[in-house]
């Protein structure tokens, strides 16, 4: 059973039509939203969480309609806002506390709570402080926590890392792959591919509020990764080994010192090369596997649609 | 050592029903006023007009037989519907009133707009009605200090030193009409203080705009009387509307004389005026336009 499935939703803000039927099902796990500005992806995050109305299309959550669940499906959902989203003159504990209060936990628990968390994210130390005082990379812990008060199923993340430092940023999604690890799903909408490459097993690319690729980052990075950085060696110029390789059906591209970029077809064997080096009169003296990046998916799938990336 | 370490606990206790999730809200809008004296002097202070009720009624019901004090203490105004609308209505009383909207009404939803926390509550299993709800009851609790508890403080004292309650049955309409005063007159100041707190981002300009809207307000009807005598224009002025409705709701005569402030036209007025801020409200939350 899916955790999330999103049947065509469509969000229309006056005239301009922001999401454009998205479909797609989560399994589990984390998972990355990818996109563009204004691909959609905070409005899908705001139309899963009822902030903003939909004008077409259902989701389901745990199997359970979204309509038939109402205000009660957020008791199952955190969601960690992009902007501040934080109450002046309460401390942290104060605000986790009320947002837990909010989702329903009696005023005692929700104390409790916001303690645990703020220990879990980090915060223990601060949390009697002021949230306005927290640096940036506190008040995302911060959100952290809030999100995580009630004990969702389903955490809605977006941009999670926006303005962090990198020791803050790896600390984060640290806490994001236990989370992931404590069997809670994560839909994590952010412009870093690094994060979606760290953290999330699936990831899904919105563009202009349609769904462009929904792929296995596993799959992508590393199944298809046949992709070679080789460094021949042999008499004459390299033509012979780029004609050889050509030959082959590889596609390869000559680099400086000697060096070319070759891509395998899925399947072929990596001593394929070696064999295609002596043919062509010379030897291969460096043999890399690069993998190929998610940057190198979403751009590819931005340019599918004839659009360029300015907005990245 | 990495702080995940420490270990995510998985909750397991009970969750309160869905009807019950605007009290924290509320508690937490209401709290921070009682930790600000000046707050709360406003608030003492607002009741001094009703010690002058108190005193009435103490010398009426101590000193009303006392051969050296009787003929005074006749001479003096009883404690009745008349005077009840007339402390429910005087001029410091409503201007301190308009001042607790302002203090407190302005930031309703306009400052969680600012801060950004209106879709972090909207974005639990709090529905709208109750945000509003929990909002409008927190402004709603300190409007009751101008109408309702200062009321029923003064039929306490009434009914505790005479020692009977033949008082309360004579005077049944202080009671319910200071019911009905309160739920229409505070009741559609709450509501319109919410809608034009959703119509910005910044409380100060919510305030400016209350303040344009009644004090300005007052003040443009007072200039357009003294220049034309018309005293329609009188049909706009927030407070003369209010001691209207308390005059009427206690059966008392207002105490100036107007045919244009006429039982349906006040009637006209508060049913107007909260329909003009229920619709606002409608349309922002519903729409999520205040979202936005």
């Amino acid at each position: 059973m899916s955790v999330l499935s999103i049947h065509d939703i469509r969000v229309r803000y006056g005239s301009t039509e922001a999401l454009r039927g998205v479909t797609f099902d989560i399994e589990g796990g984390a998972v990355g939203l990818l996109g563009p500005n204004g691909a959609g992806k905070s409005t899908l995050i705001k139309a899963l969480l009822g902030l903003v109305p939909l004008s077409a299309g259902r989701f389901s959550l745990m199997g359970q309609d979204s309509g038939s669940l109402g205000p009660a499906l957020r008791d199952r959902v955190g969601y960690v806002p992009e902007r501040e989203g934080l109450r002046p003159g309460l401390s942290g504990v104060a605000w986790v506390a009320l947002l837990g209060e909010l989702s329903g936990l009696p005023r005692r628990a929700a104390v409790e709570r916001a303690h645990e968390v703020l220990q879990y994210v980090g915060l223990e130390e601060s949390r009697y402080r002021n949230a306005e005082t927290f640096s940036t990379g506190m008040r995302q812990r911060l959100k952290l926590a809030a999100a995580l008060v009630h004990d969702p199923a389903l955490l809605l993340l977006d941009e999670p890392t926006s303005g962090m430092d990198p020791v803050g940023r790896e600390e984060m999604l640290a806490l994001c792959q236990d989370i992931v690890r404590q069997g809670k799903t994560v839909l994590l909408s952010t412009h870093i591919l690094k994060d979606v490459e760290t953290l999330c097993k699936q990831v899904v690319i919105l563009h202009r509020g349609q769904v462009q690729a929904g792929v296995s980052v596993e799959d992508w990075t590393h199944s298809e990764a046949q992709h070679f950085l080789v460094q021949w060696e042999g008499d004459g110029s390299g033509e012979a080994f780029t004609a050889a390789c050509a030959g082959a059906g590889w596609a390869v591209e000559p680099r400086k010192d000697g060096l070319f970029k070759l891509v395998l077809p899925p399947g072929e064997s990596a001593r394929a090369v070696f064999r295609v080096a002596r043919e062509a009169g010379g030897a291969v003296n460096r043999f890399v596997r690069e993998e190929t990046s998610l940057e190198e998916l979403f751009l590819s799938a931005l340019q599918k649609n004839g659009d360029n990336h300015a907005g990245l | 050592m990495p702080v995940y370490e420490q270990g995510y606990e998985v909750y397991t206790g009970d969750r309160l029903p869905l009807n019950r999730r605007w009290w924290p809200l509320f508690r937490e809008e209401i709290l921070p006023y009682f930790r600000r004296r000046v707050f709360v002097f406003l608030l003492v202070v607002a009741l001094l007009p009703w010690m002058y009720g108190v005193a009435l009624t103490f010398l009426h019901t101590q000193l009303g037989d006392a051969d050296w004090a009787k003929d005074l203490v006749k001479q003096l105004p009883v404690v009745d519907e008349k005077l009840v609308a007339k402390l429910l209505t005087n001029g410091y009383d409503l201007f301190l009133l308009f001042i607790v909207c302002i203090w407190v009404g302005s930031g309703l939803v306009s400052r969680d707009r600012k801060d950004m926390t209106l879709d972090v509550f909207l974005g639990r299993a709090v529905s709208s009605f109750q945000y509003l709800w929990a909002k409008g009851a927190a402004l709603g609790a300190f409007l009751l200090i101008f109408s309702l508890l200062p009321t029923l403080v003064l039929v306490i004292f009434q009914v505790g030193l005479t020692g009977d309650a033949a008082w309360l049955f004579s005077h049944a309409r202080v009671l319910w009409g200071t019911l009905l005063y309160t739920a229409i007159g505070p009741g559609v100041i709450v509501l319109f203080t919410l809608a034009l707190s959703s119509l910005a981002r910044s409380p100060r300009v919510v305030g400016l705009a209350f303040i344009a809207l009644v004090f300005f307000g007052d003040i443009a009807c007072g200039i357009v009387y003294a220049i034309t005598k018309v005293t329609s224009v009188w049909f706009f002025s927030l407070s003369r509307e209010l001691t209207a409705l308390a005059h009427l709701c206690l059966g008392a005569p207002a105490p100036f004389a107007s045919a244009d402030l006429h039982p349906a036209l006040v009637a006209l007025y508060f049913i107007g005026l909260a329909a003009a801020s229920v619709a606002v409200l409608v349309v922002r939350f519903s729409r999520r336009a205040v979202l936005q």
